[in-house]
């Protein structure tokens, strides 16, 4: 099976568990003709018909790879992002947006650790002098908070 | 006219008192900054600076306010056309003409389109505002869920042109947005939907966290996979002015932009996300070569710019004339009129004209100060570009990443804003378009609202549309999106294979 | 230049003050910066009640610390409440609004919680609830109104701007309980914001607006909407003061609004004391008596005991109403 078609296979599966939580939704509605219901369900069943008729028919001219050699770079660094998005609050802004910019980087190519942590520092105090100076927006500092009182 | 020009000089004395200039000046820079950092946006932005309003004259606190505003919905377009970054929701649709001139070399053209297009669109705005608010004030209130609920379906109708290649393709999109859009608790009847007992699904999915990912995070990891392959090119900056050329072909956009934009500001709903959307697809629907947008058309730049600063001045109208904010922002301003101690309500006019008066003037002044502020740093912006890559994507990352968490310091936010990144690439890989899945998202909670709060009023009955007359013509408006190309381009089938 | 220089100036200050607290090492409550969370959007209720007390209580120097407004929205405060009790439950320094929507929520379980849960630290002021109308609208007077309603009662909608259930609701299950109409022939329509049922009201596509007084007192004074009654204990003053309280139409009715503060389950003794003192003090400044003035909003100042037993006798108050409009079990 193709891309285009576990494509589509996707969008009726989507379909059919939107469905299912639209019908087991508990519902107690007044005065409310329509409901909270009625609208989900249209929406589920026309996204498995969708689907269906792009598993049956697919487009043409469509051959794209998801899963070759070429996704991993995006996969990975996917993959320290959702991380950097956790570090912010779990270790603080400045050790996390640190390392994450390190190990961008490097994925992005940058052969020089040198370099790479020179960036990484400079953009972080910048980032961070940015929205607590200018935009008096506070960010979560950690344990470097800590050590500095 | 001689009244409004009085009140006009009078406004202009107030605006410029050096202490207002200054409040216009800081407005405008802060708001430029705002509106460049990923992820916050105006509404989210004048709520941030709202504690410098405190003690301030009302006239300067809502001028300060006004600056933020404009100056958001400006620098909005700047990260989208560079790096494919919506800074605000409303330049999504600016992303997609936008950040194709930028792979292309024309970076400098897209930046000035759109600066010279919200600054004559502002101008325009604002003399519109003065001359016609107040009646326009009252018939926007005739829009009542009825009316609303027909504009939605008008919106969604322009699917059918961002659509790209695969009609069916783009009403997957759509209806995945709409989807996102029912995540959350349900105000008709306060129960939860499709919460999986996340407490952060409750207040749904923000439209910047979802813009970000889509469009931002999921850009970077498609040029990431390309630069393995070595398919990644960007192509030299090939001019950073805008040629007279383009400037009088785009011309025409603006203003329509303008107009369109203008209208649709003073209702109520999404309405400047709403406004860019719609006046890009009319652009593509009565162009003589379609096919160009989405591969860096110009005018696909100038009108949907054009129309989002239009309707920025046009969201103005409901609360300076009626006193009611239509619009997440201008629901700010409400809140910032009130703590400066100036009550909001169709007196306004009247009772503060300092304030009304004083803004209008600003905002004429703004205007200026934001093209004289924007257009020097355009060859500026443009070199950020031939920073390398492998520096400049992570840079671009960590914007977005602290300005997501800057709004609702969660990181549930930030991890959505990656899920969504990795669809958006597979989305893209696959060929759907992004687009339409933030008009879903955009237009589906308010359509949905619209449709049962209007069944509420009529006890269920649908004979409801057939008394508005604003209702039936915009369902005519939306039957005639879908049906006329079909018939205009018959048997040339130019729509659907050249897109 | 001197307010732009301030700008930095502050945020330089706040950078500051925040990497280097503690100067004096046990100093007493509050030692550190504090934060008022709105869990809602700005320009509510909610979000109004923390900046204008912050803005109070740090302009008159009743509390040094700088205070931080946060708004935190989502599900009626549920999703800031959750935060407090699972991630924050022991911060001290931490103060949440909540109001009367809380104790509807809570009635209709909506909101997980109880008050029990929380520390309720203090009730401020309170915002009766309202029923206008339209300037040319046929109903003159509540009267009028409640002719109509009974006459046909499927026919009149009601804008309002909490969900059903919600506050505004029960405003009307509560009125149409005193006129002797059932509550299943109230036709109730839940907007996203007081502003947006006020729209709906002010294009004709309501019959009435049930809401706050606060939220409709521009719009009386200028003439464009008609109050017909305050469902209150107490004659407001300004527009309000020729309106009629519903009580004294023979219904019995009010639904105050009430705002205040909630902090952390885990907060202590001293700094509970602190907050109610603080506020105790609040309510007398002048500061705060404009502030009541130009909101339309009235002293309602209840801290400790009294508080917790007014928080239980309106959440099983409402519990009864929901019972009988059946949005509970």
């Amino acid at each position: 099976m193709g891309a285009e078609r576990s494509g589509a296979l996707i969008i009726l599966l989507l379909g059919i568990g939107y469905l299912w939580e639209a019908f087991a939704m508990q519902v107690v509605s007044i005065g409310d003709p329509l409901g909270p219901k009625a609208f989900p369900i249209f929406l589920g069943a026309l996204m498995s018909l969708l689907g269906i008729s792009l598993l049956i028919k697919p487009e043409k001219g469509a051959n794209a790879r998801l899963f070759g050699k070429t996704s991993l770079g995006a996969i990975i660094l996917a993959g320290i992002l959702a991380v950097y998005g956790f570090g912010i609050e779990w270790i603080g802004y400045p050790i996390a947006t640190v390392i994450f910019l390190l190990v961008a980087t490097r994925i992005l190519g940058e052969r020089s650790w040198i370099i790479g942590m020179l960036l990484s520092m400079g953009l972080s105090i910048g980032v961070f002098a940015l929205f607590t100076l200018v935009l008096d927006i506070r960010l979560p500092l950690g344990p470097i908070g800590e050590i500095l009182k | 006219m001689l009244d409004i020009l009085n009140h006009l000089v009078y406004g202009f004395q107030i605006a410029l008192l050096p202490i207002n200039i200054l409040y216009a000046f800081i407005g405008c820079l802060v708001g430029t900054i705002i509106g460049i950092l990923p992820g916050i946006g105006p509404a989210g932005g004048m709520a941030l600076l709202i504690p410098l309003t405190y003690g301030k004259e009302p006239a300067s606190a809502i001028i300060l306010l006004a600056g933020i505003y404009y100056g958001a919905m400006y620098g909005g377009s700047t990260t989208s056309i560079l790096l494919n970054v919506p800074g605000e929701a409303a330049s999504v649709v600016t992303t997609l003409d936008g950040y194709q001139m930028a792979k292309k070399g024309q970076a400098g053209p897209a930046l000035f389109i759109a600066a010279i297009g919200s600054f004559i669109a502002g101008t325009i705005g604002i003399v519109l505002l003065m001359l016609i608010g107040p009646p326009l004030g009252r018939f926007a209130l005739r829009f009542g869920p009825a009316e609303s609920f027909a504009l939605m379906i008008f919106g969604l109708s322009m699917v059918s042109s961002l659509a790209g290649r695969s009609l069916r393709k783009g009403l997957v999109s759509t209806t995945f947005g709409l989807m996102l859009a029912t995540v959350g608790s349900d105000l008709p009847t306060g129960i939860l939907r499709f919460t999986f007992g996340i407490p952060k699904f409750m207040e749904g999915f923000d439209i910047v966290v979802v813009a970000i990912g889509l469009f931002a995070v999921s850009e970077i990891l498609t040029c990431t996979s390309e630069m393995q392959t070595g398919e990644f090119i960007r192509e030299k900056v090939t001019g950073i002015w805008l040629s007279m050329k383009d400037f009088i072909y785009s011309l025409g956009a603006i203003f329509r932009g303008t107009f369109l934009g203008f209208f649709i500001g003073i209702l109520p709903g999404a309405a400047h996300v709403t406004a860019s959307f719609l006046s890009y697809t009319l652009e593509k629907r009565f162009s003589k070569n379609p096919e160009r947008f989405g591969h860096g058309e110009i005018r696909g730049v100038a009108a949907p710019e054009a129309a989002n600063n239009a309707a920025a001045c046009g969201a103005l109208i409901p609360l300076l004339t009626m006193g009611l904010p239509a619009s997440a922002v201008t629901a700010v301003m409400y809140g910032a009129l009130l703590m400066v101690g100036v009550r909001p309500s169709p007196f306004l006019f009247q009772k503060h004209p300092d304030v009304v008066w004083g803004l209008i003037a600003s905002l004429y002044f703004g205007n200026v100060m934001l093209l004289i502020l924007n257009l020097p740093l355009i060859p500026l912006w443009v070199k950020i570009l031939s920073t390398p890559s492998r520096w400049l994507f992570p840079i671009v990352l960590v914007l977005s990443f602290v300005g997501v968490y800057s709004v609702n310091r969660s990181p549930l936010d930030l991890l959505t804003a990656t899920t969504l990144g990795l669809l958006g690439y597979a989305m893209v890989k696959l060929d759907y378009p992004l687009a339409p899945v933030i008009l879903g998202l955009v237009l589906g909670d308010l359509m949905e609202q619209a449709l049962r709060q209007t069944l509420m009023i009529s006890g269920g009955s649908l004979r409801i549309f057939l008394r508005s007359p604003i209702a039936l013509t915009l369902f005519g408006l939306a039957a005639a999106t879908i049906i006329l190309p079909k018939i205009l381009y018959r048997g040339t089938d130019k729509l659907d294979v050249e897109t | 230049m001197k307010v732009f220089i301030r700008f930095l100036f502050v945020g330089l200050l706040m950078s500051i003050g925040l990497l280097l607290p503690g100067s004096g090492a046990e100093a007493a409550y509050p030692d550190k910066a504090l934060e008022f969370i709105a869990p809602a959007n700005p320009g509510g209720g909610w979000d109004m009640t923390c900046r204008l007390s912050a803005k109070v209580l740090n302009e008159t120097g009743l509390v040094k610390n700088p205070i931080a407004v946060i708004n935190k929205p989502g599900g009626f405060g549920v999703v800031a409440m959750t935060d407090i009790i699972r991630n924050r439950s022991k911060d001290q320094n931490v103060l949440v609004a909540f109001s009367a929507v809380l104790s509807t929520q809570m009635a209709i379980q909506k909101n997980p919680y109880t008050y029990k849960d929380i520390t309720p630290v203090a009730a401020l002021f309170v915002d009766y609830g309202t029923i206008a109308v339209r300037k040319d609208s046929p109903y003159a007077t509540m009267k009028d109104l409640i002719e109509s309603w009974k006459k046909n009662p499927g026919v009149l909608t009601f804008a309002g701007s909490s969900p059903p259930g919600g506050l505004d609701h029960i405003r009307m299950a509560m009125l149409a309980k005193a006129i002797g109409i059932p509550a299943k022939n109230i036709l109730y329509v839940a907007f996203q914001s007081g502003g947006d049922a006020l729209s709906a009201l002010m294009g004709g596509h309501v019959t009435a607006f049930v809401g706050e007084a606060g939220e409709i007192a521009g719009f009386a004074e200028s003439g464009a909407v008609r109050p017909l009654t305050v469902l209150g204990d107490r004659k407001l003053t300004g527009i309000f003061e020729k309106i009629p309280l519903a009580k004294d139409l023979g219904l019995d009715v009010s639904s105050p609004n009430w705002r205040g503060f909630y902090a952390a389950p885990g907060m202590s003794k001293e700094p509970l004391r602190y907050w109610e003192d603080t506020f105790g003090k609040m309510v007398k400044t002048k500061e705060w008596n404009d502030v009541l003035k130009k909101q339309a909003w009235v002293d309602f100042l209840l801290t400790g005991e009294k508080l917790r037993n007014f928080l239980a006798k309106e959440i099983s108050m409402y519990q009864g109403l929901a019972k009988e409009l059946g949005l509970v079990k």
